[in-house]
């Protein structure tokens, strides 16, 4: 083991290693910060160069790339209200009000150094436990994937805001949105109005362009009359500093250990952890009431989730072949193209090049956050451009971005059709937040629960007979419902105490 | 700085390009035949579609990059993904037919998806210009399953087994061999469809179906590690990957199924293009860069020209035909 740890170190340590980490981790900033152009995007574009690498360097590269287009997700998240990547979703809940405030890098600030603890924490976990998380991952079939996806659904409650009945109209209409294209298991299309187009359902990025950017910038149309109040020189704190994380350390590890879980069951993806490690944040939190409205808190644990997934998706592709979501797909396809077969023997032969995979995921955190501290000063600007430049510039990123999706027009029209739904939920006052939840994990809820009643002959019985499932049903009821009981009880003792 | 470098190289190449073809419009003007003695004056676009990264994708991506050495003119791949491949398909099927707009693809969004969906082409909307490989479908069990053989499986029909058989989703090649396989034999099954291979296969190992269909290429992890094991491979013959697993057709069942890479055109494309394009890629689907490229990505080398490919396609496209509808 040392042997390969000291022969990773020496690959790791090459400058022109450290050089492409560099440069992996440029390329994926700017991806990742850009709305619309996806961090799956920026890797699958680096990918043909890396052919011609020797297996080593092409992944050190594509680590880069991967961590930093993640973590890149939350800067046009919390500036501009749009989620580079779905797992940045729900940073932008916090990360834009905010920005609203004026405390825009103080956002961008926590958001860093969570990301980076994040991902660390996550590399750690693949050197030591990959072979043991690997195992977990197989345990997971159709009726554990459906409990932990219904599990995800619940926060749906915890995230409407002023009215549940509101938020639950949104989030079936997420749900409905979710059921658009071609059922997964029969193969009848549904919902698709006879344009093949939808056949393969609405894409998950269109929407969030739409709701989230393009809305909000109607909306700052709308606003004309009355001049945005971003309090220019509200943004006190102009310097990074490690003491501002120092309260959510608590909160950076348990979101961190979230994302390495749901990261290692594959076919699950970083934005079902953050929501999870966001709730329970919430759930824990001194002041929950921030929750939604600008808690630094929220930005933690959403962050820290997202990048804890990242090596920890690579547990079952290196192990497996399985790969956790389409970046580790890509990878998977990088180390074939290599001749290296992912499996448990790639740790014996291969441990040597396991162990810098490893490494080059520690080393990507650590040039991230020291690129993360130069740029963030200049990605802040963006805040003080006026509206009447920045809000069409952003718009038109906006259009090229959901253009780049499928390279057709066809999304960019799904993008501003959402625009126009996400303009009149906020003018009714609709949340968004219940129906991207809903759109993200719709698809995966009703697979997974439909496959689980085809194994089980349409008995429910399989959701309580199975000991992972059950763990987790027990965890929705609880979470769902104990608010509730530990509510009517207080009321009840303080009657009783009345009396 | 090196950006804006890079960019105004482009341009200049760009103009130089529209000149070229400015001057290959007047020429072509005056002579009928000009169109394939000039032919390519213009970059060549490919659709794929499938995202880009995928198996489809990158070797698209390579198989241009081949052939770039044998035509005057750049190879773009364009992803155009979306509906199961069957956006990109039926944007190519309605190109322009002047070899400048070809198509590369994976043969389910050609050959299976018009049977149950209504997508504005079929087979007779192409033409061929090469076919580069195939990959075919196989049926997988767990290492500690009690059917050790074929014949093992198949001893099932008529009894009270019910087989969780999963796949790698509905329509495609690998769910329609399941099903001819399950209707010729007479095994009850349960049928559970995946979001992709790499799903049924986490199934498999996970114990939650007791067989799948899938490539054997993407087998190969849990075979090595001794989880899995392939029952019958669906090709013609025997794979040098695997000698020891027979086919279907040797076990006297007549399931030839597979997955084809081909790069097509548009129908009307003129026989003389044609005749570049064939030359231009036969070279590069040849090619030992290429065949072993196609290696790594656990596909079977297996050049043909436009007309075998055809031949294929039609034969392809009746077989799933009869039994998507039977």
């Amino acid at each position: 083991m040392f042997d390969n740890i000291f022969f990773a170190i020496g690959i790791v340590s090459m400058w022109q290693n450290i050089m492409l980490i560099i440069i992996g981790t440029a390329i994926g900033m700017v991806f990742g910060s850009l709305p619309g152009l996806t961090v799956t995007l920026a890797v699958t574009l680096v990918l043909p160069f890396t052919f011609d690498m020797p297996p080593e360097s092409g992944i050190v590269l594509l680590t880069g790339v991967y961590c930093a287009g993640t973590y890149a997700g939350s800067i046009s998240a919390i500036l501009i209200n749009t989620p580079g990547t779905p797992s940045s979703a729900a940073t932008a809940w916090d990360g834009y009000p905010l920005t609203q405030k004026g405390r825009s890098f103080e956002a961008l600030s926590v958001a860093l150094h969570a990301s980076v603890l994040g991902g660390l924490i996550s590399a750690i976990a693949l050197i030591f436990f990959a072979p043991m998380l690997a195992k977990t991952a197989l345990a997971f079939g159709p009726p554990e994937r459906f409990a932990l996806t219904f599990f995800g659904l619940t926060i749906i409650a915890r995230v409407s805001g002023q009215s549940l009945s509101k938020g639950f109209v949104a989030a079936l209409f997420g749900l409905l949105i979710a059921t658009v294209g071609v059922d997964p298991l029969v193969g009848v299309p549904r919902f698709s109005f006879n344009t093949f187009y939808l056949y393969g359902g609405i894409g998950m990025i269109e929407v969030f362009i739409g709701i989230f950017a393009i809305a909000e910038i109607f909306n700052q149309i709308g606003k004309r009359a009355t001049p945005r109040k971003i309090a220019k020189d509200g943004s006190k704190k102009q310097s990074i500093r490690w003491s501002d994380i120092v309260p959510h350390y608590w909160t950076i590890v348990k979101s961190s250990v979230i994302g390495i879980v749901v990261g290692v069951i594959p076919g699950t993806g970083g934005s079902i952890a953050s929501f999870i490690a966001y709730d329970e944040a919430k759930r824990a939190s001194k002041e929950p009431e921030l929750f939604g409205n600008g808690s630094l808190e929220g930005i933690a644990a959403s962050e820290s989730a997202n990048n804890g997934v990242t090596a920890a998706t690579l547990i079952p592709t290196l192990t497996l072949g399985i790969p956790g979501n389409t970046v580790a797909a890509i990878f998977l396809g990088a180390l074939l193209i290599h001749g290296l077969t992912p499996g448990p023997q790639l740790f014996v032969e291969q441990g040597g090049l396991m162990y810098t995979i490893m490494l080059s995921f520690i080393l990507a955190n650590i040039v991230m956050y020291f690129q993360g501290r130069f740029a963030l000063k200049w990605f802040d600007r963006i805040v003080n451009i006026p509206d009447a430049i920045l809000l069409p510039i952003i718009l038109i990123m906006c259009l090229i971005g959901a253009y780049t999706i499928s390279n057709s027009l066809n999304s960019v029209m799904i993008a501003l059709i959402f625009g126009c739904v996400g303009y009149a939920m906020i003018k009714f006052e609709y949340p968004t937040a219940p129906m991207v939840i809903a759109l993200i994990l719709g698809g995966m809820v009703e697979e997974s629960m439909r496959q689980s009643l085809i194994l089980s002959d349409g008995s429910a019985m399989i959701f309580v007979t199975r000991p992972i499932a059950l763990l987790f049903f027990t965890m929705t009821v609880f979470v769902t419902f104990s608010p509730f009981v530990l509510k009517f009880w207080k009321q009840h003792k303080a009657r009783g105490v009345k009396h | 700085m090196l950006h804006k470098f890079s960019i105004s190289a482009v341009k200049s190449k760009l103009a130089a390009q529209s000149f070229m073809a400015l001057v290959a419009a007047v020429t072509a003007s005056f002579t009928t035949t000009a169109m394939a003695a000039d032919f390519p004056n213009k970059p060549i676009s490919v659709i794929v579609p499938y995202g880009a990264g995928g198996g489809t994708d990158t070797t698209g991506r390579f198989l241009a990059k081949e052939a770039e050495k044998y035509l005057p003119q750049p190879i773009a791949i364009i992803n155009r993904s979306g509906g199961s491949g069957t956006v990109g398909t039926a944007e190519a099927a309605a190109a322009k037919a002047d070899g400048y707009t070809l198509y590369f693809g994976a043969s389910d969004a050609l050959v299976t998806s018009p049977h149950s969906l209504n997508v504005p082409y079929t087979v007779d909307n192409f033409r061929g210009i090469v076919g580069v490989s195939y990959a075919p479908s196989s049926i997988a069990v767990r290492t500690d399953s009690p059917w050790e053989t074929l014949e093992d499986f198949l001893a099932e029909a008529g009894t009270d087994t019910v087989v969780d058989r999963g796949h790698s989703g509905v329509g495609g090649v690998h769910h329609t061999l399941m099903k001819s396989l399950f209707a010729e034999s007479g095994v009850k099954f349960r049928d559970v469809p995946f979001q992709g291979g790499s799903q049924a296969i986490a199934a498999i190992r996970g114990g939650h179906v007791d067989l799948i269909g899938g490539t054997p290429g993407s087998m190969v992890p849990s075979i090595e590690a001794g989880e899995t094991r392939l029952l019958a491979v669906s090709s013609e013959e025997r794979l040098d990957s695997f000698p020891d697993v027979p086919t279907f057709k040797e076990k006297g069942l007549d399931l030839v199924a597979t997955v084809e890479w081909y790069l097509l055109a548009p129908k009307e494309t003129p026989d003389d293009v044609i005749a570049v394009l064939e030359d231009a890629f036969l070279k590069a689907a040849n090619s030992d860069e290429f065949k072993a490229f196609t290696v790594t990505r656990k596909q079977e080398s297996l050049v043909r020209n436009g007309e075998e490919i055809m031949a294929k396609l039609n034969r392809d496209w009746d077989f799933f035909g009869s039994i998507i509808n039977p």
